[in-house]
């Protein structure tokens, strides 16, 4: 397993009275598109804020490739590249002026890593104009750019969606998978877009409360072990249901008509085939994809699972 | 690596408005003195004559050595006395040289003139002080200049360094600007020598190099006020609180003090009781018993107090914007 560049453990963080974040652990590695999703409030700009050395981590420990970003900063910053909430670029200097100030910050950065990653983000036409006439979605380009403008191990990005149109939204993803993938950096993304992050995150965790609630693949349906909700069209409604609740073992739904079963991928295989094996005629088989949004609102509400 | 931030925090300083609109004012304030003195300046045939201005600087000497005699058994001030003494020397160099302490407006006393504008440069340097660190966080552009491998302290170096070099950066357009103007309106035909006198001994100095170092020495209130601007804004992340009190400083502080002085002793270690350092080489100093090092280790005392305060609260700070 290869080694991941973010690690959190046991973070916990305190305001005054106020417990923010308690005891978050996870991993990011290289490559991965990491979404970090949770209700307004949850805690994710304080857990970035933590992670990046804004603010001060109360107890636990958070590492950047390996360096503590409390003990060891400087080590553990070198990999790192943020936009924290909004983009916040200086209105009066240029595309071009912001990039050259904040790659003067980091060492060996060159004119040309400049102008490469103007073109990269789609900005090299309007380079020289000032970033205070610059729309929110250039705006979010040119920051993604500042921030990867030092080539850093992982990207963090707090709502780097946020107030784009669907066809922005679709170019940030394109662009951040493409550079996860291309460059092997780690990205961690939050976001409130559940739809988006589904389409853009390789796992995701959810938090609540400051309290992790879970970590899981995006696309754990394909898992052959996962159950999950399917309906079915046959033609012999209470015959099927009785045969598969007393051959099968499994407990059947009657919904608008159509079966309802909870099986595995390999479960819904073998019922499908002895059905049909006892003449009764199969119309179509529907998964029930359980989106991201579901799952989200299903681990943030309260005991329900 | 410092160099890098200066040179980042000196191309932000230039790409905004006010700074060109304060380089405005400026060139409009030394017109302005171009102007006035150009329709007020003294002709050569103003000048008094030879016995005249001999006889006028002999009637001081006069009452420069009563004043020397006074001070015998009586009130007794070192400044005071070498002031008297210096003075004395002077005067009697001039008539034995024939060197007229009277002349035609020229170049030099042009430049003499405009040392007024420092005040003005004064007021700029506290607004840039006040707004290079409260305008990062004001915009939120601060979270992004921390989250990089730049430690804090070289951060806020880089932001202060910034600060005092625009201020001699202003100094030198005025100087530079006064010395153009007032060649081109008024010529050289002046003295081009400065006299001073130490210790009862007369030494010819170079009158623009003399002038430069009045230029620099009006900036000790400046340098202290630029200093404290900068903590307040740091602190209170507020420009306009920074701007406010610094301002209120720089015109009122010296006037506060010398009425807190009326009540305590305990006013000369006020700030404003040691920033004219000139004092001690004319009047004397504004509550007996303070000297010139007494004064300096104010100074030194006070700018390190703020800027430590500014370091401190600057790297322990959450940034939560
Ligand atoms: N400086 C602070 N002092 C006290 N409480 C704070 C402070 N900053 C944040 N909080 C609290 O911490 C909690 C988490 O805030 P945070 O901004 O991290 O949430 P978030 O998940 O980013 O929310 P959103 O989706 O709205 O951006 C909130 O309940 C907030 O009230
Ligand atoms: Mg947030």
């Amino acid at each position: 397993m290869e080694e991941p560049i973010l690690t959190l453990e046991n973070v916990n963080k305190k305001i005054g009275k106020h417990h923010i974040i308690k005891d978050l652990s996870f991993d990011v590695y290289p490559g991965e598109v990491f979404g970090f999703l949770g209700p307004n409030g949850a805690g994710k700009t304080t857990t970035i804020r933590m992670i990046v050395g804004l603010t001060n981590v109360t107890s636990g420990e958070i590492k950047i490739n390996g360096s503590s970003i409390s003990k060891d900063y400087k080590k553990a910053i070198e990999n790192v590249g943020a936009i924290v909430e909004n983009p916040e670029l200086y209105p009066y200097l240029s595309a071009r002026k912001n990039l050259i100030h904040f790659g003067r910050m980091s060492k060996n950065v060159t004119e040309e890593d400049i102008q490469q990653r103007l073109e990269l983000v789609g900005l090299d036409h309007v380079k020289d104009k000032k970033v205070k006439r610059f729309s929110l979605g250039m705006k979010q380009r040119l920051g993604i750019a500042q921030a990867m403008i030092h080539n850093p191990k992982i990207l963090i990005l707090d709502e780097p969606t946020n107030g784009l149109d669907p066809a922005g939204i679709r170019q940030m993803r394109d662009y951040l998978r493409g550079v996860a993938k291309k460059e092997n950096i780690a990205i961690l993304v939050s976001s409130h877009v559940l739809s988006e992050m589904e389409l853009m995150c390789d796992r995701f965790a959810i938090i609540k409360e400051g309290k992790l609630v879970q970590v899981e693949d995006v696309s754990n349906e394909s898992n052959e072990e996962v159950v999950s909700s399917y309906r079915m069209e046959v033609n012999e409604v209470e015959k099927a249901k009785v045969f598969i609740e007393e051959q099968l073992d499994t407990t059947v739904e009657i919904q608008d008509g159509m079966l309802k079963v909870q099986v595995s991928k390999e479960g819904i295989g073998k019922m499908v085939s002895s059905l049909t094996r006892n003449d009764i005629i199969i119309y179509q088989v529907i998964r029930e994809k359980q989106t991201l949004e579901d799952r989200f609102l299903q681990a943030t509400s309260q005991e329900v699972s | 690596m410092l160099l890098k931030l200066i040179q980042n925090e000196w191309m932000k300083l230039f790409n905004r408005i006010s700074t060109y609109i304060m380089l405005g004012i400026l060139v409009l304030g030394v017109s302005v003195t171009a102007i006035v003195i150009f329709f007020n300046q003294t002709e050569s045939s103003e000048l008094p004559s030879e016995e005249e201005w001999k006889s006028e600087l002999q009637q001081s000497n006069v009452n420069l050595e009563a004043n020397l005699d006074d001070m015998v058994g009586g009130f007794d001030n070192y400044y005071l006395r070498s002031f008297y003494e210096n003075e004395l020397a002077i005067n009697n160099y001039r008539i034995e040289h024939n060197l007229s302490p009277h002349e035609e407006t020229n170049v030099w006393s042009y430049i003499d003139i405009n040392t007024a504008l420092v005040s003005l440069i004064g007021v700029f340097v506290i607004i840039v002080g006040a707004s290079i660190v409260a305008h990062e966080f004001n915009k939120g552009t601060i979270k992004l200049l921390l989250v990089r491998s730049v430690s804090r302290t070289q951060i806020l170096a880089s932001k202060f360094i910034t600060t005092i070099l625009f201020g001699l950066f202003l100094l030198a357009i005025l100087f530079s600007l006064s010395f153009i103007v007032g060649s081109i309106l008024f010529g050289f035909d002046g003295s081009s020598i400065h006299l001073s006198a130490i210790d009862g001994e007369v030494k010819e100095r170079s009158r623009i190099l003399f002038l430069g170092l009045s230029y620099l020495s009006s900036s000790v209130t400046l340098l202290m006020l630029t200093a404290f601007s900068f903590m307040i804004s740091t602190i209170f992340r507020s420009e306009t609180i920074a701007i406010a009190l610094s301002v209120m400083f720089l015109f009122i502080g010296t006037n506060a003090t010398s009425i807190l002085a009326l009540f305590t002793d305990w006013a000369k270690y006020s700030l404003f009781a040691n920033t004219d350092l000139q004092v001690y080489f004319a009047d004397g100093p504004m509550i007996e018993g303070m000297t010139l090092g007494f004064s300096i280790a104010v100074l030194v005392i006070y700018f390190v107090i703020f800027l430590y305060l500014a370091f401190i609260f600057f790297k322990k700070r959450d940034v939560s914007i």
